[in-house]
């Protein structure tokens, strides 16, 4: 469709960049902040800014799956009169994430009415309207749930139509596919083409297209779920291996497990559970964007040994990440714990080292370190529990009652270095302490930390968040913050697993450490070398 | 907090920065030792430069044959550097020429004889063209640091090559020892021959606290009688300027190393034995490779064992 009189792009090239970098540190506070600008931008020119302009900003703030934004920007650009396709098509996926399904429908019918099949966003809006579809089937609780079997036959049909006009749209195809498998599982009685013909034929086709190297990553997770669609398991494990190597970001590897969790019902119980494991570390790896919610991902890690017999080693050829090394990371988590105080409201985390680790008359027996702001006698502060009433609860073992506290070995408080130390009256069975890194890393900017906790007092998660190391001094690390607040006693880790700080605190304007003037948004850790200092120390009375 | 020196090897490398990113990569790939998160500074001294007029293009996650023998250099003619030798340089130049041995008419898939690798190994798959042009560029390189070449890299730059290496080793191996903890120099290839030279025999070198050199053709007599004075099979140990350990790290199949791959006994310490000899199977076809080196289990175990650094 012709373009509405676009105002030029001049004035809003400062305001993209700067949502651009905003959007590239997943700094949240600073993207709301350019949308504000971008909205009074567009309300005081009284005119549509460019289709360009409009999608590259949506695009910005898609990659950071800032949907609330991105829905909120969409509106105002539709309002205005910028509702050329690409903008209509990305406010659409921004309220599907949001979970308005029925509003997004009616979005994407209007869509699909003006482009016809076969046009790019013609083709795209049928996708997202079977994804809908899906979305609807899946929410509503699956096969019982009245008008389930309609729902899934309209997602087959919105994505078969697309493949069956152009057999070159594989991503339409494999969820047609799959939906046919679900369907197949459910008992439900869909009228469809045969799942196996459209995955044999997608397969076909990937395996020439990576001949010829014109296969993109998507079609590798494409290839995977046709291979699980033929129920071949060692050769979707093949494919996810070439997936994973071809460097897809944490958006693209959201998607695909959120596919193999939702409609394949992967769970870290079922056979492939070391496909979501693969998918987990390399979002670990590519960072940025959300937290991992551990509990549905972690198999026992003997249990992803021998279930990972059929991946190559390294989780992919040439990947960083290793069966080991995602291991080492299931390890560290059953270490840690959800502070919570009698009744089991939560407080915040703890994690178990070695007593002697910190202390050499504490013994080889586990103790739990956390903030002093979370457990401390007196409470250092409002909120904090008294060590008498605290309580460890470990929820990585299942069944497991919360531990009691018998002693506090140590403590500083939140102004030094908001740390205490406890003996726990036992741990679970099989847990191993953390291991403490000898050395901070270094603060070259390019080093990752994972920080792995309950944050505001929710499931165990692993930050994946560019939890970027920026600064460090003997006492304090500075690290980028992650999107959730709240994990106060959380350990920090360096990327080989082994402790280096005790996460407390973090806001937007963070003094800079080593002398440097000034503030920035950064999480703040307590280093553990300076903690082994102080707990080893004479006591002072 | 630990340091490390990188010594690169023969060849035309990338820029410092990404040869030393590569090198730092490969050693942390597939839970390897990734030196950032545990603290350790690294350096390079960077040489390349010196022989090659430009740089050769980013060498991905390793370095591959291609950039190890510079594709993209012409092959080097050693009919026309061996004229242009005196008697004595000419002759030394004939003996390595024959050692290594690519003038022969050879087999593109030879394989050594079974006896002479162990069974641990794979069969060498490296083509013999590709083989030749590497040992060419060996050949070249040794000659030019080890007589003092003059090279003129780009016109109106030319250096005295032993000189100008031997002066970079100084000034980066000096900024390692100025840094806390232990430092160690790992040198691959005609690195090693660079780094022995230095911690054997220029006295302005500062000491480290440990060397690995991998992919080392310093067990070849022509390299150690060109290594003379200072080296001497019963007190060739640089214990001089080292005060830790000696490791070194060969695949047999490495085209380089595995002309004579073990050297303890060629640098023995007051008639004793002492350098860590670590055989190790690189795999693939290139294992002269430094990255297949770093990516060892045998490198690695090793390199921690000199850091104190926890792998568990």
């Amino acid at each position: 469709m012709a373009e509405k009189a676009a105002v030029p792009t001049d004035g809003l090239d400062g305001i993209l960049d700067e949502l651009a970098a905003a959007a590239k540190v997943y700094d949240r506070p600073a993207v709301t902040a350019a949308c504000d600008r971008l909205l009074a931008e567009m309300h005081d020119r009284r005119k549509p800014i460019d289709e360009k302009t409009a999608s590259k900003a949506l695009g910005l703030l898609r990659k950071m799956r800032s949907f609330d934004e991105m829905r909120r920007l969409g509106d105002a650009l539709i309002v205005s009169g910028q509702d050329a396709p690409p903008v209509v098509r990305q406010y659409a996926q921004a309220i599907i994430e949001s979970g308005a399904l029925t509003a997004a429908e009616a979005v994407l019918l209007d869509l699909a009415g003006r482009e016809a099949l076969g046009s790019k966003e013609g083709n795209e809006a049928r996708g997202l309207l079977g994804r809908v579809y899906k979305q609807m089937y899946l929410v509503a609780g699956g096969p019982t749930a009245p008008g389930a079997a309609k729902r899934l036959e309209a997602a087959i049909g919105a994505y078969h139509e697309v493949y069956a006009a152009d057999p070159t749209q594989v991503w339409h195809g494999v969820n047609a596919a799959a939906l046919l498998a679900r369907a197949k599982r459910d008992g439900v009685t869909v009228d469809g083409p045969d799942r196996a013909d459209i995955a044999t034929a997608l397969l076909a086709r990937i395996e020439e297209s990576d001949l010829d190297g014109s296969a993109a990553a998507w079609d590798y997770a494409t290839a995977m779920e046709a291979a699980l669609v033929l129920d071949d398991g060692a050769a979707a494990r093949k494919w996810l291996s070439r997936y994973v190597d071809s460097g897809p970001d944490a958006f693209a590897l959201a998607g695909t497990l959120r596919q193999l969790e939702e409609v394949w019902q992967v769970t870290a119980d079922s056979g492939f559970s070391d496909l979501l494991a693969v998918l987990g570390s390399h979002m670990m790896e590519a960072g940025g964007g959300q937290s991992l919610v551990v509990d549905h991902l972690t198999p026992e890690p003997a249990a992803l040994e021998q279930r990972s017999g059929g991946l190559e080693k390294t989780f992919g050829s040439a990947g960083a990440v290793t069966v080991e090394w995602w291991s080492r990371a299931l390890e560290r988590l059953r270490s840690v714990a959800r502070i919570e105080d009698q009744v089991g409201t939560a407080i915040g985390t703890a994690f178990l080292v070695t007593g002697s680790d910190l202390n050499p008359a504490w013994g080889e027996e586990p103790v739990l370190v956390t903030n002093a702001h979370v457990a401390s006698h007196p409470p250092a502060m409002r909120g904090a529990v008294e060590p008498d009433d605290a309580m460890a609860n470990f929820t990585m073992f299942e069944g497991q009652e919360p531990i009691a506290v018998t002693e506090l070995l140590y403590q500083s408080g939140p102004a030094e270095l908001d740390v205490a130390v406890l003996r726990p009256a036992s741990v679970p069975s099989g847990v191993k302490p953390v291991p403490l890194a000898k050395n901070l890393p270094l603060a070259d900017g390019e080093q990752r930390l994972y920080v792995m906790g309950h944050p505001l007092g929710g499931d165990l998660k692993i930050s994946i968040d560019d939890n970027v190391l920026i600064a460090h001094d003997e006492v304090k690390v500075h690290y980028r913050a992650p999107t959730e607040p709240g994990s106060s006693g959380s350990p920090v880790f360096n990327r080989n697993w082994q402790l280096i700080a005790l996460h407390h605190a973090g806001n937007d304007h963070m003094e800079r450490l080593n002398g440097e003037k000034g503030t920035y948004r950064a999480n703040e850790g307590i280093s553990f070398l300076a903690i082994k200092a102080a707990c080893s120390a004479p006591a002072t009375g | 907090m630990a340091h490390i020196t990188f010594v690169h090897g023969i060849g035309n490398k990338p820029v410092a920065e990404e040869l030393e990113r590569v090198w730092k990569r490969a050693l942390a790939d597939a839970d390897g030792i990734d030196l950032g998160a545990e603290g350790v500074t690294t350096g390079v001294v960077y040489w390349a430069d010196v022989m090659y007029e430009s740089p050769s293009a980013a060498a991905g996650s390793h370095e591959s044959a291609d950039t190890a023998m510079g594709a993209d250099e012409p092959e080097v003619d050693v009919d026309l550097v061996a004229s242009q030798l005196g008697d004595e340089e000419a002759a030394w130049f004939a003996g390595l020429r024959g050692k290594l041995n690519f003038d022969a008419a050879g087999e593109d898939d030879f394989t050594p004889p079974l006896d002479d690798i162990g069974t641990e190994f794979e069969r060498i798959p490296l083509p013999w063209a590709v083989k030749r042009r590497l040992m060419k560029v060996m050949l070249r390189d040794v000659h030019h640091y080890l007589f003092n070449t003059a090279s003129t890299p780009r016109p109106g730059e030319t250096y005295a090559c032993q000189e100008e290496i031997r002066r970079r080793f100084l000034s980066v191996a000096q900024h390692g020892a100025e840094q806390p903890g232990p430092h160690v120099v790992i040198a691959h290839s005609m690195g090693t021959v660079i780094s022995y030279d230095c911690l054997k025999r220029v006295a302005d070198s500062p000491a480290v606290d440990g060397l690995m050199t991998i992919g080392s053709p310093l067990g070849l007599d022509e390299i150690q009688d060109r290594l003379r004075p200072g080296w001497s099979r019963d007190d060739g140990f640089p214990h001089e300027k080292l005060r830790g350990d000696w490791v070194n790290v060969f695949d047999r199949l490495d085209p380089v190393a595995g002309l004579d791959p073990a050297i303890a006994n060629d640098y023995r310490r007051a008639g004793t034995s002492t350098v860590v000899d670590v055989p190790q199977s690189n795999g693939g076809a290139w294992r002269h490779d430094a990255g297949r080196y770093l990516g060892g289990e045998g490198f690695r175990a090793q390199l921690a064992r000199l850091l104190d650094i926890d792998r568990g």
